[in-house]
């Protein structure tokens, strides 16, 4: 068979793959070139459920909070547990700021792991669409408290 | 011989194959590499693409604050409370009696905030005061961030009939009822 390994067979098909690989690389193209415009790929873990939005702006590359369902991250390193939209820590205040979180950002902004982001002040917010007000603020207000006052909430686009 | 050789590579694939002899490509390994690219491709780029909405908090500076000042511009006050939306309107020079005629409470339509009749009051204030651009929003502490999102939405942009959009309020500022707890940034590091 033409382009198989198997061509040494009793009769040769001819398989005619202009078209098929015309096609190929027409799409070939058109993906690689669409791939290259994503300036951020962003991996949504932590059962993270996000809500749709007819925002157009795309991500560009920034350090990344995800406010799960059950853990607070930031990037991939978990900061504290949740369960019902609460912070569960010892000691923790409730409407003060979310300690490991401030932490933690604190230390990022020293190692200066921020400024190769494109917005060194700002982050990238990635909350379940079912995480309320109150624990949202309370993710916004330490991290503005760490100094990163400029947030990208991110939702899917419509 | 020769001659069939310099005939070049006319006929390789197609119906041009019916020159002196045919040459058979082996493609399969062609093949295989460009479906590996392409299922790889296509499953990348099925991915949900993320959208962002640009917002901040407002934080202890000593650079005076959010209240417009121009007397084209007006900050807006939106508050999502449990039954309702609050709108409201502040400027440093505009007469508060003025900016009162703009201000409305827009109950909620069977259990859901009506984002519809949002867009028009910010379209009726945006008409009035152009350069507006910053909306605080104040959400109750149950609302969920998928309601937020709603909001934001609604807030953001106008989609005329004839498929053109309206900057409406883009730069939002999220906020809550003032409870002695507004954030001072850490000092920037060395």
């Amino acid at each position: 068979m033409a382009g198989g390994g198997e061509g040494g067979g009793e009769y040769d098909v001819n398989i005619n793959l202009t078209a098929l690989l015309d096609v190929l690389t027409n799409l070939l193209f058109f993906l690689m070139f669409g791939y290259a415009a994503q300036q951020v790929s962003m991996e949504v873990n932590a059962g993270v459920r996000l809500p749709s939005s007819n925002a157009e702006l795309a991500p560009k590359k920034s350090l990344k909070i995800v406010v799960g369902i059950s853990e607070l991250r930031i990037e991939n390193e978990v900061v504290a547990p949740l369960k019902d939209g609460k912070v569960v820590l010892a000691g923790d205040i409730p409407d003060k700021r979310i300690e490991p979180l401030y932490v933690g950002l604190v230390r990022l902004r020293e190692d200066k792991v921020v400024t190769s982001s494109d917005a060194p002040d700002a982050l990238y917010v990635l909350c379940d669409k079912e995480a309320p007000y109150s624990l949202l603020r309370r993710v916004l207000n330490t991290a503005a408290e760490a100094g990163f006052p400029k947030f990208r909430l991110a939702a899917i686009m419509r | 011989m020769s001659a069939e050789r310099k005939s070049g590579l006319g006929g390789l694939f197609g119906k041009e194959s019916q020159a002196g002899f045919d040459v058979y490509l082996n493609l399969t390994s062609l093949m295989d590499v460009m479906s590996n690219i392409l299922f790889f491709l296509l499953a990348a780029f099925g991915v949900s693409t993320i959208a962002i909405l640009p917002t901040t908090v407002p934080i202890q500076t000593s650079e005076g604050n959010d209240v417009a000042e121009a007397s084209d511009k007006v900050t807006v006050m939106l508050r999502a409370e449990a039954e309702a939306l609050n709108v409201t309107c502040e400027s440093a020079t505009i007469p508060h009696d003025v900016l009162e005629t703009f201000g409305a409470r827009i109950p909620k339509k069977a259990g859901k905030y009506d984002g519809d009749t949002l867009t028009l009051t910010l379209k009726k204030i945006k008409e009035k005061y152009p350069a507006s651009l910053t909306m605080i929003m104040v959400p109750d502490d149950n609302i969920k961030y998928e309601v937020i999102v709603y909001l934001m939405d609604a807030a953001r942009e106008l989609k005329k009939p004839d498929g053109k959009k309206m900057t409406l309020f883009p730069e939002v500022v999220m906020s809550s009822l003032y409870t002695g707890d507004v954030p001072t940034p850490a000092p920037a590091g060395p």
